[in-house]
């Protein structure tokens, strides 16, 4: 396009990719910073807490116990309830809630250790 | 002069737009970390810190005869006595000497609903034990059967059946271990 064309033109073409790029841009920030702000899996889990799982000969009804007081309160990770119980040593599965899958686990590692006492 | 009004009709528009955006973002996050603050302050006044409990929960065994013939097959009880509290579950390993008895069977008992070990280990005497109430079960335990263990006198004489203490506990209230006692028992075979 020569110069004269280029001087007449109404809107200046060329400058669309700044505006673009910086709206763009504007968005993408408050996206990661709203996701950073509230998301709870921003925190990434302690070494201490994959320390204190018990191992499958460890497993017996002292957590079972523990497990289900924290099942029945539905606890996760970030309750008071979580922290002050010291659920995270009954989160066999590590995804920082107390559920099914952690009672499932709990009974299968009591199963495999009496295998284990069997075999020795 | 009419394209740099227009340039600065767009600049401007665009700013408005990014303030405009910018604004609405910073007041929602403002909006939901208040909120978010507000649920954590009311769990945090109703959370429940769980109390300790004096352990005083026994287990022993219970036999229907003093003395028991060579050869003669027999039941013992394992009782549990919880003290009327809500035992979540009871686990024993039970050591034996494999010379003087036979440990032929485990049954289980009507309190617990789940049983996820019953093993006997006959080369070292052993039998263990876990029984537990269901997660959603929270009955008061009082003096109630955990198991009961079918044997088979093999030798004359004394011999004892005792808890490993290590290995015994009652559980309850998070994870406390209420077992005071866990007595043992001499069987006489004649």
């Amino acid at each position: 396009m020569p110069n004269s064309a280029r001087k007449n033109a109404t809107i200046r073409w060329s400058a669309l990719p700044y505006f673009s790029s910086s709206f763009l841009g504007t968005i993408i920030l408050f996206l990661f910073f709203g996701l950073v702000l509230t998301s709870k899996r921003g925190i990434l889990p302690q070494p201490e807490i994959y320390e204190a799982q018990p191992s499958v000969t460890e497993v017996g009804v002292q957590e079972y116990s523990l497990l289900k007081l924290c099942l029945q309160a539905e606890a996760k990770k970030g309750d008071d309830f979580f922290e002050k119980n010291q659920c995270a040593t009954v989160d066999f599965n590590f995804d920082e809630q107390i559920d099914d899958q952690d009672l499932d686990f709990w009974l299968k590692a009591s199963t495999a250790s009496a295998q284990i006492q069997e075999n020795e | 002069m009419n394209e740099e009004v227009k340039l600065a009709f767009w600049l401007s528009l665009i700013m408005i737009l990014l303030l405009a955006f910018g604004s609405v973002g910073w007041f929602y996050i403002q909006q939901r970390t208040e909120r978010q603050l507000t649920q954590l302050e009311a769990e945090v006044k109703t959370a429940k810190e769980v109390e300790r409990v004096e352990p005083k929960a026994a287990l022993f065994l219970e036999k229907d005869k003093e003395s028991f013939g060579l050869g003669e097959i027999f039941e013992l009880e394992v009782v549990v006595d919880g003290k009327g509290e809500m035992i979540d579950g009871v686990e024993f390993v039970l050591i034996y000497d494999p010379e003087a008895v036979e440990v032929r069977g485990i049954e289980s008992a009507d309190f617990f609903s789940l049983y996820p070990q019953k093993t006997i280990d006959p080369s070292q005497g052993l039998v263990r034990v876990v029984a537990i109430q269901g997660p959603a079960e929270n009955e008061l335990l009082g003096k109630e059967s955990a198991a009961a263990l079918t044997l088979v006198g093999l030798k004359i004489g004394q011999s004892e059946l005792r808890f490993a203490k290590e290995k015994t506990h009652v559980a309850a209230y998070g994870g406390q271990d209420l077992l005071k006692e866990a007595s043992s028992l001499t069987l006489n075979i004649n």
